[in-house]
């Protein structure tokens, strides 16, 4: 009950702050929503198909506003105006680099992962390398007893030659 | 026997041979002819002395090298038969009246036997015997019986002075006595430590337990058999013949239960008036009648005594016929039993012998112990040969309660199982019959019937160390401790005569040079003996002796011989060491660094030329380095046990490291777009600062 109450009493905080923000800032957020449409539907996409990895909507999101800050400067110290924000963003140059630069974040979120396993593939390998190693001088040290488990554990097995 | 008796014949002629040879040498070879007994007395082979000798011991010219006008002499004991420890122990060095002074004892090298032996070195009596041989002039005459009081007066005071040590003489015959002075005026009892207890004793001067007995299987006895023994040594000297000599032992035993041992010996021999008192006295067949050493004593100061009046034992009205003969009393039945072993159990069995006993003496509770003693064998024994053993000794026991325990040709006093232990296994004779007796309820049974009660408990104790099948336990223990002093009988250093544990490491010194590497430097034997003679302060290394775990075992043996020499000595033992290098490899296992094992290997080699044990051991064994290696060893097992997890985790877990792999590549990709915005971010703060 009290984690019910404290919820409906976050949105309503949340609510009285944001409401002022949108009546002041209407033009940035519109072309923001706008601009960040990429990010949106991405954001949408994970959540209703539960996706395995809900890191893509914050790769394309990352670079989508990347993309879109340079054009909301412009909005900020030129024409600060519904009609501006709406101008600004059917602008072709302004869509061509605002979801560009979310294209661009999909294609870090496809090429960069697999990269990165790769790299903790091999670190992985190195270190099991490096492991069986210290087995070995063990092994060399206290001879074949020392891969019997102490009492309480399990029994370990012996490293392999590699 | 007539193997034994061959092996004595050959070793008397080989040291007479020798003894030939050497009064022909120069008096600088004659060294090879001397044994040294605790390194002060000379024992000369050359210089045999045949008037001394015994029916088992030679007697020899000896000298006392740290008094060399101190006139002894040595009986060089037969290596085959148990000398009498508890009496060297207690008398060696002491002047006792009545008796041949002890000097010493001792083991030493004797060149005709080829081997080690013990020795006893006694002063010498100048006098000589008081009689050779078996017949001769009578010595108390009957002109001269008056005196006899004066001349029995040192042998009893010999007989009590043992008495009050809590030892008996058991050798006490005509051909035993000494004068110790040459005027002879000075009679002493002679040596009884050479052989077991009354081992050369002719049956006229034994009671009837005793004559039953094997010679070896008589016991230490009482007093009263001493006594006994004075009483018939007496009548000999005083007949100057044995008048029962022609009689063998069946016939004497059975005469003397029939008539009674004073009837049986003195007959229809004249003797003096005044011994037939005395005589009566100490020849009483019931321990109970017979004259104990106060009596005796009373009588030699003049007290005459009331004679005693021989109480023949209960007879019945009807005979019981067995073997064709008649018999009226219990005694004499179970001595016709004893005689006839394989006859008397079919007798038992019959309803005869029931009949016989409830109706000729009214006896219930013999014939219930009887009946109760058939139902043991059925229950005990599954072999008919066995059953019927087991009834006729028990029946035996029953019928003549004083008598010895038997089992066909094995008779002794249960107090002479160490004798016939030691005899047994000295002389090479199987001795399962006697493990049987101990472990199958002979003894324990002759004990029931006596209602010793304690000694019934010391025998359950045995029978529990009898099947112990471990080091230091088992027969050999039980044979070292109940036959004191006898020597250690591993055939390692059986021809050495350790009858000390102190000196088994130097027989083993010896014995090291000559065998062959791979035999075990500890069996049975050895285990036995050290456990028994150097006490329970090494039960833990016989302990560890009997592990099944080779490093272990070995430890033991080596933990055992090296306190062995720390507490003895001798300093260096290079033989030893040498031989028990072969065998303590094991023990380098105990070690688990293989680096340490490694170096232990290359130096041990150093500390075996160094032939000290404790060094060895200590060098094998430092606890300090064995404690530090163990617990080194346990934290290599955890860290290995722990490497194995974490690549168990990094290579045995492929999805979980592909999620996590992938999980990474995102944050980085979403990392790296957030860094970019972040970067344009301030690329264009600063441009925009820049512009103004």
């Amino acid at each position: 009950m009290s984690e019910k109450k404290t919820g409906k009493f976050r949105t309503f905080i949340t609510c009285i702050v944001l409401f002022p923000i949108l009546l002041v800032l209407k033009a940035t957020v519109l072309f923001f929503l706008l601009a960040m449409l990429p990010t949106l539907v991405s954001l949408v996409l994970e959540n209703k198909y539960k996706l395995r990895y809900k890191y893509k909507w914050l790769c394309i999101g990352g670079m989508n506003f990347a993309g879109t800050l340079p054009f909301l400067f412009r909005l900020w110290f030129e024409d600060n105006s519904l009609e501006g924000a709406i101008g600004l963003f059917f602008d072709f140059k302004t869509i061509f680099v605002a979801f560009g630069a979310a294209v661009v974040g999909f294609i870090f979120s496809r090429c960069i992962p697999p990269i990165i396993l790769s790299i903790v593939e091999m670190a992985d390998q190195r270190r099991i390398q490096f492991l069986r190693d210290l087995q070995r001088q063990l092994v060399d040290k206290w001879g074949d007893e020392v891969t019997e488990a102490p009492a309480g554990t399990v029994a370990a097995s012996a490293p392999k030659n590699q | 026997m007539a193997e034994l008796e061959q092996k004595v014949k050959e070793a008397t002629e080989a040291e007479q041979k020798i003894a030939g040879v050497a009064s022909k040498t120069d008096n600088s070879e004659r060294e090879d002819f001397v044994a040294v007994v605790n390194g002060n007395y000379r024992v000369f082979l050359h210089l045999p002395l045949p008037l001394l000798d015994l029916p088992n011991a030679k007697a020899y010219q000896a000298e006392d090298v740290s008094s060399p006008d101190r006139r002894i002499f040595a009986y060089v004991c037969r290596p085959d038969l148990p000398v009498r420890k508890d009496h060297v122990r207690l008398r060696a060095g002491a002047k006792t009246e009545g008796l041949l002074p002890l000097v010493d004892g001792g083991v030493a090298y004797w060149k005709p036997m080829q081997r080690h032996t013990y020795f006893l070195i006694y002063e010498r009596p100048l006098g000589g015997h008081v009689v050779m041989g078996k017949k001769f002039t009578p010595v108390l005459s009957k002109e001269e019986a008056d005196l006899v009081s004066k001349w029995v007066r040192p042998l009893l005071a010999g007989i009590n002075n043992l008495a009050v040590c809590g030892l008996t003489h058991r050798s006490i015959r005509p051909d035993n006595l000494f004068y110790m002075d040459a005027e002879k005026t000075q009679i002493v009892l002679g040596d009884c430590i050479s052989v077991p207890p009354a081992y050369d004793q002719p049956g006229v001067c034994e009671t009837v337990p005793s004559m039953l007995c094997q010679p070896e299987g008589r016991g230490n006895g009482v007093a009263a058999d001493d006594l006994y023994a004075l009483g018939a040594s007496l009548m000999w000297l005083g007949l100057g013949h044995n008048p029962v000599e022609g009689l063998s032992i069946p016939e004497l035993a059975e005469l003397k239960v029939r008539k009674g041992s004073y009837a049986t010996i003195i007959g229809e021999e004249r003797i003096a008036l005044a011994l037939i008192e005395l005589l009566r006295g100490l020849l009483s067949d019931s321990v109970e009648q017979r004259w104990d050493i106060s009596s005796t004593q009373q009588w030699i100061d003049g007290r005459r005594l009331t004679p005693v009046q021989v109480k023949s034992g209960k007879s019945s009205q009807r005979p019981f016929i067995f073997n064709n003969q008649e018999y009226f009393s219990y005694r004499s039945l179970a001595l016709a039993f004893f005689y006839n072993w394989d006859l008397a159990a079919e007798a038992i069995r019959s309803e005869r012998l029931m009949t016989w006993i409830l109706r000729g003496f009214e006896d219930k509770q013999t014939a219930e112990t009887i009946a109760k003693t058939l139902e043991m064998a059925v229950v005990a024994f599954s072999q008919k040969e066995r059953q019927d053993d087991f009834i006729v000794s028990r029946t035996c026991m029953l019928l003549q309660p004083d008598a010895p325990l038997h089992l066909r040709d094995w008779s002794f006093m249960p107090d002479a199982l160490g004798y016939v232990m030691g005899t047994a296994v000295l002389q090479d004779r199987d001795v399962k019959p006697l493990i049987g007796i101990i472990s199958t309820g002979f003894l324990e049974s002759w004990y029931s019937f006596k209602n010793d009660r304690v000694s019934a408990q010391q025998v359950k104790a045995m029978q529990v160390t009898l099947k112990k099948p471990d080091l230091g336990m088992g027969f050999e223990r039980l044979l070292y401790e109940t036959a004191e002093g006898l020597p250690c009988q591993s055939p390692l250093v059986k021809k050495h005569y350790v009858d000390n544990v102190r000196d088994l490491l130097e027989a083993l010194e010896s014995v090291s040079k000559k065998v062959d590497a791979k035999t075990d430097p500890v069996d049975r034997h050895i285990a036995a003996f050290i456990s028994v003679n150097f006490g329970t302060k090494l039960g833990e290394q016989i302990a560890l002796l009997n592990s099944p775990k080779e490093n272990v075992a070995a430890q033991g043996m080596l933990s055992l011989y090296s306190t062995l020499q720390w507490t003895f000595g001798p300093e260096k033992l290079y033989g030893m060491c040498a031989w028990l290098g072969r065998h303590i490899a094991p023990i380098i296992g105990n070690y688990h660094s293989l680096e340490k094992r490694r170096q232990l290997e290359k130096d041990m080699p150093k500390y075996i030329r160094k032939g000290s044990l404790p060094e060895l051991y200590r060098f094998l064994d430092n606890k300090d380095e064995r404690l530090s290696d163990m617990r080194s060893f346990e934290q290599a097992r955890c860290d290995y046990a722990k490497i194995s997890q974490e690549i168990d985790f990094l290579d045995g877990n492929r999805e979980k490291r592909i999620e996590h792999g992938m999980l990474l590549g995102y944050e980085v990709a979403a990392i790296v777009s957030f860094s970019i915005a972040l970067l344009v971010m301030l690329l264009l703060l600063v441009a925009r600062f820049l512009k103004g």
